[in-house]
């Protein structure tokens, strides 16, 4: 089969969430000899990307887009343990995770595949993460983006802390920040400092494009 | 509270009636003092009687404390108390985690997809908290129910599920295995009757919250599919015994409420992500309205005066809806909320909202 093809095919196949039909397709294309790193740009992310699309349009809601990103890991567990080499490149690196004393990650999930969709690289610390993580991984990683999460009032104030690190360390401005969750509005983010806000997780992509001038 | 003086001939005039009186006259019709103004209640309130979060879960008398210091500290119009997101679910199995600063979280799921065939009916004498919220509610009522209409709160079925599996798996599981999440949720709709059938001979109001079926997470097909039609057996199993009902969707909800309008439910309570104007139009010929004073930006963080204003506008958009309308807020008040912004948004609905009520007064 042809290579674009084959690649087609894996996008549609993220894209119809059939986990199966991925698994085999990439398996298929390691047969064939076609270079992984490919088939993750060119078939799964695409895919991804097609997804993350439906999902602004309205037509795809969140059931969807988890559905689609467990046929993603499904398919990029094939694919990864036969990449030679990290590839290095200028990638917008993001660490991403819920704050301390809060362990509801769905919203946080969803940016985060969105964030692959487009082609990030995501270092996730998940949930009920101490406030001192997103510091510490930031600066490890060498991080474009600190994106923080909450669905409960009691826990917003981490963001505004995770923030006075940053600036305790005089290091705000190496970083852009972007926090989201049910009770986080623009007045919140403008209060702490935050570089941006966004409703759902979408928008949390187009900001973080906008901020680092990506068409 | 009666007497306050807000500023600008803001003065707070006295209730001339109870909240149960209120309701009464209402019902039948007839003229009262000022509209109707509730708190949006529960957990996070315990700290104002010095209990912490996870103590009030597990105290029938604390619950009844709070309730108590409530209406004497605001005499909202409304007391009552919810089985809480995750009440049933706990009965169900879920394993629930408590803390002194915070409301309780989900730990782990009661049942993985492939476990769905062991969903457990409940007893609600014997599981989780359930026991401990009914004893305390049936306090309540003798307590309080002769000065005020006392309700309870039970969890919408679809959150249930969501409590029970896991938000991220009810979702996967709906296009994964659909046939098996309707058979969760038919375990849920009969849990949830177990609960509502004490409610019922409690002669308490009911309410729902049902967060997770906000158009924030599901498609309107998808909530057609897997969550209407067991809401809609709960809200039946109520109205068959001459009782009504409430519910609240946190989040947009606005794509249900064509669906809503035909459930018979006699109230529903609004996000302030959603616009009262519409509401009317759409709900109002069929139920009451309660809402939206924002939760956060303004009751939790604002101050006093922003909460007035909220609730004036409120007011202008809410008071002619057709079927009634309650000033409360968007969502539950948050942990840490300033007691005069509670007392400001019940001051709201006195001042702003006394009979008669003319829109151009509240431009």
């Amino acid at each position: 089969m042809d290579k674009m093809e084959l690649f087609s095919e894996i996008s549609e196949a993220v894209k119809e969430m059939e986990d199966e039909d991925v698994e085999d397709l990439c398996e298929k294309s390691l047969e064939e000899g076609i270079d992984p790193t490919e088939t993750i740009r060119e078939g799964l992310i695409k895919g991804m990307s097609l997804v993350s699309e439906l999902y602004e349009t309205g037509e795809y809601f969140l059931p969807e887009v988890l559905t689609a990103s467990f046929a993603l890991n499904a398919g990029l567990d094939i694919l990864k343990p036969h990449i030679k080499q990290e590839e290095t490149g200028a990638q917008v690196k993001v660490v991403i995770g819920v704050v301390e004393g809060d362990t509801h990650d769905i919203g946080k999930n969803l940016v985060k595949i969105m964030c692959e969709s487009v082609g990030f690289e995501v270092y996730d610390l998940g949930r009920d993460v101490p406030l001192d993580d997103f510091v510490n991984v930031a600066k490890e990683k060498n991080c474009d983006f600190i994106c923080m999460s909450t669905l409960m009032t009691t826990t917003m104030g981490g963001m505004r802390t995770v923030i006075d690190k940053l600036k305790e360390q005089g290091i705000r401005d190496q970083f852009k920040v972007i926090i989201g969750g049910g009770p986080i509005s623009q007045k919140f983010a403008d209060e702490i400092g935050a570089d941006g806000y966004s409703v759902d997780a979408a928008a949390a992509v187009k900001k973080m494009k906008e901020l680092k001038g990506i068409a | 509270m009666e007497g306050t003086d807000y500023g600008n001939g803001l003065i707070v005039p006295k209730d001339e009636l109870t909240p149960l009186e209120r309701s009464k006259l209402m019902d039948e019709g007839k003229e009262v003092d000022r509209i109707q103004a509730c708190l949006d209640t529960g957990e996070t309130l315990a700290p104002m009687i010095g209990v912490g979060v996870d103590e009030y879960y597990h105290s029938a008398e604390k619950m009844v404390e709070l309730e108590e210091y409530l209406y004497d500290t605001f005499h909202g119009d409304g007391a009552g108390l919810s089985t809480t997101l995750r009440g049933m679910a706990e009965a169900m199995g879920a394993e629930i985690s408590y803390a002194k600063n915070r409301t309780a979280q989900l730990k782990t799921p009661a049942l993985k997809l492939k476990e769905i065939d062991q969903a457990k009916l409940v007893d609600v004498d014997k599981d989780g908290r359930l026991p401990i919220v009914l004893d305390a509610l049936a306090q309540v009522k003798k307590k309080l129910g002769d000065r005020v209409p006392v309700s309870g709160t039970v969890t919408g079925p679809f959150t249930v599920a969501a409590m029970v599996l896991g938000t991220e798996w009810l979702l996967v599981g709906m296009l994964k295995c659909p046939d098996k999440i309707k058979q969760l949720m038919d375990v849920i709709v009969e849990n949830n009757n177990r609960y509502i059938q004490r409610m019922i001979d409690l002669e308490v109001g009911i309410g729902f919250a049902d967060p997770v079926s906000s158009t924030d997470l599901i498609s309107p097909e998808q909530y057609r599919e897997f969550s209407l039609p067991y809401f809609q057996k709960n809200v039946d199993f109520i109205k068959k015994q001459g009782r009504g009902c409430g519910l609240h969707i946190c989040g947009t909800s606005r794509k249900l409420w064509e669906d809503l309008a035909k459930t018979g439910i006699g109230l529903f309570g609004l996000d302030n992500v959603e616009s009262l104007v519409e509401a009317k139009e759409v709900l109002g010929p069929h139920m009451a309205i309660q809402g939206k004073v924002p939760p956060v930006d303004i009751l939790n963080r604002g101050t006093p005066m922003d909460v007035l204003m909220a609730a004036k506008e409120s007011i202008r958009d809410g008071f002619d809806n057709p079927g009634g309308f309650v000033l409360t807020s968007g969502c539950q008040t948050p942990l840490g909320t300033p007691i005069e912004n509670m007392h400001a948004l019940i001051d709201g609905a006195r001042i702003f909202g006394r009979t008669p009520i003319k829109r151009e007064d509240l431009m």
